[in-house]
Parts: structure tokens; sequence; C-alpha cells
């Protein structure tokens, strides 16, 4: 290390990072030269706590491995078993999984704009985009019974049915947040100082994006078709990661509006459970589309009551990796800027 | 390409020593590399490169097997219309030591953080990996994943 430059650690716990991480920056003046990354302050084991225990416990851990995007590791995991097992999910049970997908991807999304707003001390827009969300949580909570770590699918279906009057709010939802849709190009995309901070920051290139496998809405937001969609940004850069997931939302609750009309009656769940719940012995790798990107369950059964071993793939394992060359040449203050607009979840790199 | 028809090429035209498993149900399949000595797979991997061209790797998963570590490697590739996944089994030499294979991180970064976690949980060595474990920092030093699980290691040296 020549003598003009500095080291210097940032974490593990700092407010600027999006959890327990730790960066190993080496710094010319404030300019970032080179990053380390460090993980595993948050591992809990997950993977050897779901082969310890039984079948049925299996969500509950699930769960654990991010709380924010619980219900998708919940869907690979059933989606995984229900292939071992061979089971056909009745149809009302489908139509309610993709509504949850449809509020929970929503809820994620609402989550990444707030906070974003937050590290950009746009607190008007943090508070509008929350009040949003508030009332998707209580849609969780109405179906599920939780906020987060929901603890709702079953393989084979769902733990319990929709409620009286759900649809309707979903519905509501829908219909309110797109009238307000105005509000938010308002407020957040037509904000000069937002635009001008954002725009050109941190552009992921496609090399990146090849090399880490990268997908999700990042990525989504470096392709050409979506950077035509854009005003004033020049695709891949974090303010075109922002503008994506905004769109990603409307067309979500557009989606919705639809879903409502279409759940058919009949049952929400194959059978009921018993402890001695086994699977048949085979392995698959399993896939969801996740707010972030591919979620991927690699399960092995050995035909006993617990799982042989359940190995998952998460999109922020994937994300992480490109932090070095997004930071390598900006000033130290941008760095948790561009931490956050990638919607890492430490949670799920560590698991 | 046909499972069968790969399966075959592999082996009579680039002396891959693998086998074809049926994987899940969902007409996937897995080619298990049979012989003890899988270094082929990483010296001769641009064989497979010829074969679909723009292969990538999705996804390293690791499981124990009675002593072995068995690794299976999930590549994707736009010329083939499933997922190409292989599968070899690794022995140590004694129940002391580490696991001991080559990385496939130059050649798909991607790999990095997957070796990484497989390092940590189960005690393995990347040979020739140009990258530093950092799953589990600090002092836990278990391999949570193994069959016979926590033996305690300092500084890549068993105590």
């Amino acid at each position: 290390m020549s003598r003009d430059t500095i080291p210097l650690q940032m974490g593990p716990i700092h407010s600027g990072l999006p959890g327990i991480m730790k960066l190993n920056l080496i710094l010319q003046g404030d300019v970032i030269l080179k990053t380390d990354l460090e993980f595993g302050y948050s591992h809990r084991k997950i993977e050897r706590l779901l082969q310890d225990n039984d079948w049925l416990s299996s969500f509950i851990y699930v769960d654990r491995i991010d709380s924010e995007a619980s219900f998708f590791y919940e869907w690979a995991y059933a989606q995984a078993v229900e292939e071992l097992c061979n089971f056909q999910v009745p149809k009302r049970a489908q139509r309610i999984r993709e509504i949850f997908a449809d509020l929970a991807i929503i809820s994620g999304h609402l989550l990444y704009l707030a906070r974003m707003m937050r590290i950009l001390r746009f607190e008007t827009a943090y508070h509008y985009i929350l009040r949003e969300r508030e009332v998707i949580l209580d849609l969780f909570e109405l179906l599920a019974g939780a906020r987060s770590n929901m603890n709702y699918l079953r393989y084979g279906g769902v733990s319990q049915d929709i409620s009286e009057g759900f649809l309707q709010r979903v519905f509501d939802l829908s219909t309110q947040f797109l009238l307000r849709t105005e509000e938010y190009r308002a407020v957040i995309f037509e904000n000069a100082s937002l635009r001008a901070r954002l725009s050109g920051l941190a552009v992921l290139k496609p090399e990146t994006i090849v090399a880490y496998d990268l997908d999700g809405p990042n990525v989504r937001a470096a392709t050409p078709l979506e950077s035509q969609l854009m005003i004033g940004s020049i695709g891949g850069d974090a303010l075109s990661r922002v503008e994506t997931r905004m769109r990603d939302v409307i067309a979500r609750f557009t989606h919705l509006r639809q879903l409502v009309d279409q759940v058919p009656p009949g049952d929400f769940c194959l059978f009921e459970y018993d402890r001695d719940f086994s699977v048949p012995a085979g392995e698959v790798f399993q896939s969801v589309e996740s707010y972030r990107g591919e979620i991927s369950v690699h399960l092995i059964s050995d035909g006993t009551e617990k799982p042989k071993r359940v190995a998952w793939r998460t999109p922020s394992q994937r994300i992480v990796q490109a932090i070095p060359s997004l930071l390598e040449g900006l000033p130290l203050h941008e760095a948790s800027v561009v931490l956050w607009s990638l919607d890492l979840s430490v949670s799920e790199v560590d698991k | 390409m046909d499972p069968y028809a790969l399966a075959k090429r592999l082996k009579d035209q680039h002396r891959w020593d693998v086998e074809l498993q049926a994987f899940g149900f969902s007409n996937r399949f897995l080619l298990l590399w049979k012989s003890p000595n899988h270094s082929t797979f990483f010296s001769e991997f641009s064989s497979l490169e010829e074969i679909f061209p723009g292969i990538s790797l999705s996804f390293i998963s690791g499981f124990a097997e009675g002593d072995a570590l068995a690794l299976t490697y999930f590549f994707k590739s736009p010329t083939a219309t499933n997922q190409v996944i292989f599968r070899f089994f690794i022995e140590r030499a004694s129940p002391d030591r580490l696991y001991e294979t080559r990385s496939i991180a130059s050649r798909f970064p991607v790999a990095r953080i997957y070796e990484n976690e497989i390092s940590a949980l189960f005690g393995t060595r990347f040979l020739d990996a140009n990258y530093s474990y950092s799953l589990l920092p600090g002092e836990d030093n278990e391999f949570s994943m193994r069959a016979v699980e926590a033996l305690s290691m300092n500084h890549g040296e068993y105590l």
C-alpha cells in the first residue's frame, strides 16, 4: 500500500450499509480504489437446521433466510417438494399464491423505494411510500396472520383460505395506488436534484451481468428496452434501478386488478397434514422469481421424515459480487447510495 | 441436445468418465463422474464449451455422502433445452484433512461465492482459488454441513 492511500473498514454495524456486512476499502483521498467484502456475521446455519428438522417444520426456517422475501422462499421450497411428491396444487390455491406473490413483489419494491428515499433524505416520499406498504402488510396479516415470516404456504396449497372481503380490499388498494401514480411521479421522479444525484451513478455493465449471473430488476434496468422508457437515465444506473421498480409496482397492481376476478372456488390445500409426512426419495432443482431476482433451491430427499440436503441459490449472493467493480472510482459518500440501490439482503447471503 | 447423445459424445470423444442419471421428475438428467479422479472435468472443460457455446454456471451445491463430499455443478446454455448438471464425489486422504478440489472461478466468476460457501460449510480447499474465504469470519471454524460435524481448524491447519 502506498503512502497516499488509506485503508478504511466500513461495518459490520454501520447505518449506511444494507445489513451486517463489512467493506474493507482502500481510499485515495475520498475516492474508493479497492473493495473487499466480508459476510457471515448473520450466518444462522439455516441449511443445516433444515436438514435436522422434519418436513413440516421447514417453512419456519425457510422464512428466516430473508424475512422480507419469505413468501418466495416458501414458494420455491413448496414447489420443490410438490415436484418430488407429484402433487397437483388446486387451482384456487395457485391463484391465491399468485396474488400473494404480486403483493409480496410490490411490498418488496415499495420497501426498496422507501429505503432509497430515506438514504437520499427525501423524507416526504419516504412517508408516502410506507403509507402504501402498510396497507399491504395489513393484507398479509389478514391472510397469513403475520406481517413478515409468514409461514403461509403448505405442500399442496396454502395454510388457510382467503377471508371474505380480502379480494375486494386487494382491488381497492390497486385502484387507489394507480390513481396515486401521478403523485409519485411528481414527488420522486420529476425531482431534479434526485435525478441529478442518481443519474449515471454505478452503471451495471453487460460484462458484469454475465460474469455474476445477475438477473431481476437490476438487470432489467440495464437492458436497452427498459432504458428507452426512461427519461434522462442512461440505463443500468441507480436512477434506472429506481424507475424500473416503480414501473414494476404499477404493472403488478394492474395485474392484481385482473387476478382478483380469477380465483375459482374449490380447495385451498390438497390434504390435512400429520407429523408423519415424508417425501419420496429423489432430488430437484426448483426456481421462482422474487422481487430481487431468481431464487433456486436444490432439494434432496432420501425418503425419510427429514430432507437430506437443502441448498439455496439467492439473488443477493450474486449481486454482492458486483459491488467492488461498481464502487471503484466513486467517492466514499456514494457507497451507501450504490449499495442500497442494488436492493441487497445480507441475510440472503449469509443464510 | 439429447442427453444420451451428450453422454456418449463426452465419453467417446472427450474421454469423460460420466454416467447418465435421472434428476427429479421433470425430464432432467445428471451426468455423474464415475472415476475417483475428476481432474479431467477441470482440465478438459473447454470440450463442454465446444458442445454448448455460451455455457454459464448457475449454481454449485455440495452434500455429504458418508465421508465423501458430493459437488453438483448446474450449468445453463442458450443452446441447451435444459440444465446441464454434473456431479462428482471427493474423498479425503484421512478424516482430519480438508477436501481438496480445483476452483472453477477463473472461468466462471460467479462460482466464487458458491465455492466460498462450500469451503466454509464442508471444509474444502479450492486449490487454485485466488480469493480469500470470508463466509464465516472470526471464530466460527466448524464445518456445519459435514455428516460428522465440527472439526477444529486453525488457519487452514488442524489442531
